[in-house]
């Protein structure tokens, strides 16, 4: 659905994005992350042809963004981070206004936003003033307006942002139910927990790099380097300070590790490894006389994930399908 | 898209969105209270005079009554126009505009179509006052004419000023203020340079040859100034001696010039203004260069 190639955007001697690469499927909701000035809303700006890329290709189903742009531009629907409303316009009249901006009849206008305003539940606001909305009913409008022509894609730039949590939910929601109805969806959120639990793919941008992209779980199995090997044992003949101490050692003389926390009566081995690397150690702890009562690895976050790769990571992150 | 011809929807919008407005309503009602306030005095100032003085200068008040009504036009229009774009930029509505595929241009002519039809509905609001003039008799219809075409021209002129400004600045307040100026300047610097060719004449010593140089340079200077021919039309009617007097006699040229001042004026202007409407879109088309922090996000 959606192609980005080597995008490139400088302004001046500044290099606002650096030959980025992505890939959205159609039909899913693709989380774009990144730090504030990784280049997220400049990715975004050009993809809706409200700035110019200075090298690089885009391709929105098939169509290329920066040799036919008003062609992309009925396939697109943007809901911007920062957006306002006209004083003194209804809401029916400001779904109109936008439809008509898309040469739609007036028939077809007033269908569509019937439709929409029920989707958004915003049906019994028709004859309300729009800036009389509360800050999330303003939102779910702007993403109504967004799918008046019936877009192919819908790109959101930090649509929850100061929305409260009921509303956060609500265009939660919303989005999954476009999904389901085969709309592709690009967001780009500082909610990560919010986007692990509904993206499909998710790309990170970071100093206008990808530095991770691709299906979420798979990120997250890839992840295994920034959640930690949660151990619970004991040494026979020794007491738990003494257990966890030995254990320590062990571990450290056996393995190459990055650090090792002991929290309580847990320890936590932090180190860059694979599944069988976990099974190594397991194994080793067990023939060097350790009793294993815990022995687990956590599932890495977004959240973490994002800690990592942004501040410097080790790990390999890119293009990971 | 249906092949019938549609409504511009920005012009649709902003009509919409004015008329609701209380500024609209206030304007009107101030403007007609002080035409109102004239066509009084002037009432009361030839409550006295004999018959045929009291009709003639009761016909006279539709002179001073359009210029008044173009005057105010001059300096609503700025305001109206330079705000156009800018406070889309402001409201933060122009990016969700510009992704549509409405072209720049129609965003442009939309906001200038807009500002006009406010100013025309200003006039209209008037009208009954300009007709007092016409109930007594003694003008010509086609004075009404020309007042209209030069309120339609002032409001092109100014208004793709503004638009443009509008454009290219990044806040209201500066685009009013260089569509202020840039106007005053175009005026008095043509007009000044007229002067200056004018006074070169008196100092030429080139004969015949030179006085028409210089009086032909003088004619281009007023044929460009937009103010100009406005001044010799309401001269005209009210019987006074215009600026264009004495100007006639020293050459072709300049004799052409000042013979169709008005249509080399409004032809020269209009053509600018297409020019600052295409420029403005543009403008809009690339964007403003924005703050770096705002963009790298």
């Amino acid at each position: 659905m959606v192609e980005i190639e080597e995008l490139t955007k400088r302004y001046g001697r500044f290099l606002a994005l650096d030959h980025v690469n992505l890939h959205i499927n159609k039909g899913d909701i693709f989380g774009f992350v990144g730090p504030n000035g990784a280049g997220k809303t400049t990715t975004m700006r050009i993809m809706c042809g409200l700035i110019k890329a200075t090298s690089g290709n885009v391709t929105i189903a098939g169509v290329d963004v920066l040799r036919r742009p008003a062609e992309v531009k009925r396939l697109i629907g943007y809901v911007p981070d920062f957006f306002g409303v006209y004083d003194n316009l209804r809401v029916m009249e400001y779904m109109e206004f936008y439809g008509s901006m898309y040469g739609m009849r007036r028939s077809d206008i007033q269908a569509a936003s019937e439709r929409l305003l029920e989707l958004v539940n915003l049906q019994d606001k028709q004859e309300a003033y729009v800036d009389s909305l509360s800050r999330g009913m303003k939102q779910r409008l702007c993403v109504a307006r967004a799918l008046i022509h019936d877009p192919e894609l819908l790109i959101l730039d930090e649509p929850n942002s100061g929305l409260d949590p009921r509303s956060r939910v609500e265009m939660r929601d919303l989005l999954k139910r476009l999904a389901s109805m085969g709309k592709t969806i690009m967001i780009s959120s500082h909610i990560l927990p919010e986007l692990s639990e509904m993206c499909d793919s998710i790309g990170v941008l970071d100093h206008g790099r990808v530095v991770a992209s691709g299906n979420v779980d798979d990120i997250l199995d890839h992840s295994d380097a920034v959640s930690p090997v949660r151990i619970k044992g004991y040494m026979l003949g020794m007491n738990a300070e003494a257990s966890i101490d030995r254990i320590s050692v062990i571990i450290k003389e056996r393995f190459d590790v990055d650090r090792i926390v002991i929290r309580d009566d847990e320890i936590l081995v932090y180190y860059t490894g694979s599944r069988e690397r976990d099974s190594e150690l397991l194994r080793s702890l067990v023939d060097n006389g350790v009793h294993i009562h815990q022995f687990y690895r956590d599932r890495g976050d977004l959240e973490s994930l994002f800690l990592e790769i942004t501040g410097g990571g080790s790990h390999d992150w890119k293009n990971v399908r | 898209m249906t092949g019938k011809m549609s409504v511009n929807p920005i012009l649709k919008k902003d009509i919409l969105v004015n008329s609701r407005n209380a500024k609209m309503a206030v304007t009107i009602t101030l403007i007609n209270v002080l035409f109102a306030l004239i066509v009084i005095m002037i009432f009361l100032i030839n409550r006295g005079e004999q018959y045929q003085t009291y009709y003639a200068n009761i016909a006279g008040m539709f002179p001073v009554l359009a210029l008044s009504e173009i005057g105010i036009i001059g300096l609503i229009m700025p305001i109206i126009t330079s705000t156009s774009i800018s406070g889309e930029r402001e409201r933060q509505t122009l990016d969700i505009m510009l992704t549509t595929p409405v072209k720049p241009f129609s965003i442009v002519a939309g906001k200038l179509l807009s500002a006009m039809v406010t100013t025309l509905m200003y006039v209209i609001a008037t009208l009954p006052f300009l007709a007092v003039s016409f109930v007594v008799g003694g003008l010509q219809w086609s004075a009404l004419f020309k007042y209209v075409v030069m309120i339609f021209f002032i409001d092109i002129y100014i208004g793709s000023i503004g638009v443009f400004f509008s454009c290219v600045k990044r806040t209201s307040v500066s685009a009013a203020v260089s569509t202020i100026v840039t106007f005053a300047a175009v005026v008095l610097i043509t007009y000044a340079l007229g002067n200056v060719f004018e006074s070169m004449m008196y100092n030429s010593t080139s004969g015949q040859a030179g006085y028409e140089f210089y009086m032909t340079g003088k004619a281009v200077f007023f044929a460009l100034n937009p103010v100009i021919w406005i001044w010799e039309t309401y001269s005209t009617m009210t019987g006074d001696m215009g600026l264009l007097s004495g100007m006639t006699g020293y050459g072709k040229y300049s004799d052409f010039i000042v013979g169709h001042l008005d249509i080399i004026c409004v032809c020269v202007n209009l053509c600018a203004s297409f020019v600052l409407i295409r420029l403005a879109s543009r403008r809009l088309r690339t964007g403003i260069k924005k703050k770096r922090s705002r963009n790298a996000e």
